[in-house]
């Protein structure tokens, strides 16, 4: 019991200290993209929607990596805090997801001149984001919380190893999104400012995204112990009175 | 070895005879098959032609239909809490999925040539010229879509919301298998070489492999309890 | 304290409006003219490889293309900040949740 008080405080000492950095991170950030970084030539303001679009994108990208990982590892230890690192991590990967989903088509309709179209990034990007609502669906409609924990991690594990599936046959299919400009063999293209400023968001979001993983992984496991003392409660109270403590 | 194949044989042969005196599942893909293909038929515009759409007209049938029957794969074990003694038996997990899947997969491949018989009729569509082709990449499609509808059947019957669940789950993961089946069907139909096609049967089976591999290996953490 | 930074943060999403101000109103003409992005997918014409961007004579320099900047701002940091609040809300009730089964002597 002493060091489950413990490892929940650490875990809060950690969540406090990567708050406040990834705080400071942010703002950081925002005077880079906003005061910083000079307008793109060719796309013009509209560019500077990359610089939250794209790190999103990768964040997702790794929540998902850790919701397969720990998925992975919880169906051969079963333990129940690798579980609660993959639900906190789908949780955030559904929120980066969605904000790459509604940043890049307003990104879009200027240059393309479209909403959507049915491009290989947005459509495995639309694709994750269906394969994470479904993580949550099927937990959610599991009444044994064991059976819901491998059951998710079932799909997690699949999900994970059909995405490079996904994204050969919608590349294959067709592809007319911009070409990375940074990450590539030759050397970046564009502008060192821009360059600079799209990294630093990079950190930045990653930054913030183990923060919020952080708390939202201590929020589980705490969800956890008073779920499990209410259960001990009741069925205490329950010997006594059928009215028991349950919520 | 042995004793394994005759695992799968026996399940393969249990789901397929129940089948064979209730042929509820068969009976209804098929009735539901060839009503997509009628309201396909109400629905195009006449000015389009249907031999040009005919790929993804099918897939779309394929893949509702086999939905249809996947969510009945589990049924009777759940119903009658029948898992827990198939579970009991000495039987191999992976040879419990694998014999379920090939049961799946024998009504699928029933149900397909129905489909392909009646949008032959309905959109005058011919596929004699590359039948072994079409054949090919059905099989290899049906298989792929097969192994993750056994798998994520499985798990869809453990919940509350059963069937409905199994949409949601698996369309996203099946997306590789539409894009492929689909543009390779659609390419042999209007008469194209099988060339064309190749690389789209190699990723098709890639992708069988892949998942199979995975999902005997994962199916024992579904039923385990 | 937490709360507060992220409040400054999403306040700090404003200077996209307020550049958009210093553009000459001139520019609110008209809205980009839509390519052709959907690219021709009929599935008999093999397949279809438009490689890289539709290549855009000019950039569109538009009122809306700042609107568009502020909107995309706005919802990202919007849904990262509900996030946060949404995660201290459940913290603030769990917490009450623990008192009272400390009530109860568990």
């Amino acid at each position: 019991m002493n060091d489950v008080v413990e490892s929940q405080e650490s875990t809060r000492r950690w969540a406090v200290i990567l708050s406040a950095i990834s705080g400071l991170s942010v703002l950081a950030t925002f005077w880079l993209i906003f005061f910083y970084v000079p307008t793109e030539r060719e796309m013009g303001i509209v560019q500077r929607i990359y610089y939250v679009h794209v790190p999103s994108a990768w964040v997702a990208f790794l929540a998902f990596g850790i919701v397969a990982l720990c998925s992975l590892v919880y169906l051969w230890i079963r333990d129940d805090r690798l579980d609660a690192i993959a639900l906190s991590s789908a949780e955030l990967g559904l929120v980066f997801t969605t904000i790459v989903l509604i940043t890049g088509p307003l990104w879009g309709k200027i240059a393309w001149g479209v909403w959507w179209v049915w491009d290989a990034r947005l459509s495995l990007t639309l694709l994750l984001w269906f394969i994470y609502v479904g993580y949550f669906m099927l937990r959610g409609a599991t009444e044994n919380p064991e059976r819901g924990k491998r059951f998710a991690a079932i799909l997690g594990i699949v999900g994970a190893v059909d995405i490079p599936l996904i994204h050969v046959s919608v590349l294959w299919f067709r592809s007319q999104h911009p070409q990375p400009v940074v990450l590539r063999a030759e050397g970046p293209t564009a502008d060192p400012e821009i360059v600079k400023t799209l990294l630093f968001s990079f950190l930045t979001f990653t930054i913030v995204f183990f923060a919020l993983l952080l708390l939202r992984y201590g929020l589980e496991r705490l969800q956890r112990r008073v779920d499990a003392a209410t259960f001990r409660a009741a069925t205490r109270s329950s010997s006594i009175n059928s009215q028991g403590a349950v919520r | 070895m042995r004793g394994f194949v005759r695992q799968l044989l026996t399940i393969a042969g249990k789901d397929l005879r129940l089948e064979l005196r209730s042929r509820e599942r068969l009976v209804s893909m098929m009735t539901f098959a060839v009503l997509v293909a009628v309201v396909f038929s109400f629905s195009l515009d006449p000015g389009v032609e249907a031999r040009t759409v005919a790929g993804a007209m099918l897939w779309v049938t394929i893949l509702f239909a086999g939905m249809l029957g996947l969510g009945r794969s589990f049924a009777l074990e759940r119903e009658q809490d029948a898992m827990m003694g198939i579970l009991l038996a000495p039987l191999d997990r992976g040879a419990l999925f694998l014999g379920k899947l090939i049961a799946n997969l024998a009504l699928l491949l029933a149900t397909e040539v129905a489909v392909f018989v009646v949008f032959a009729l309905f959109f005058q569509l011919s596929y004699w010229k590359t039948l072994g082709s079409v054949i090919l990449v059905v099989v290899l499609a049906s298989v792929g879509f097969m192994i993750l509808g056994t798998l994520f059947s499985a798990m869809a019957a453990g919940t509350r919301l059963g069937e409905t669940l199994l949409p949601v789950l698996i369309l996203p993961l099946l997306m590789p298998v539409v894009i492929y089946a689909a543009s390779s069907t659609q390419r042999l139909i209007v008469g194209r070489p099988f060339a064309e096609v190749a690389g789209s049967v190699r990723v098709l089976v890639v992708f069988d492999l892949i998942f199979l591999i995975v999902s005997i290996l994962l199916f024992g953490a579904v039923v385990e309890e | 304290m937490r709360l507060l930074l992220l409040c400054l943060l999403l306040v700090s999403a404003a200077p996209a409006a307020t550049r958009a101000q210093d553009l000459p109103a001139a520019a609110e003409t008209e809205v980009a003219t839509p390519l052709d992005a959907g690219a021709p997918t009929s599935v008999n014409a093999a397949p279809v490889q438009s490689n890289g961007l539709p290549t855009a004579p000019t950039p569109p320099r538009t009122m809306r293309a700042y609107w568009h900047v502020f909107v995309a701002f706005a919802v990202a940091w919007a849904l990262l900040f509900g996030y946060v609040v949404a995660l201290g809300r459940r913290f603030g009730s769990l917490e009450r949740e623990i008192r009272r089964l400390e009530g109860t002597g568990v």
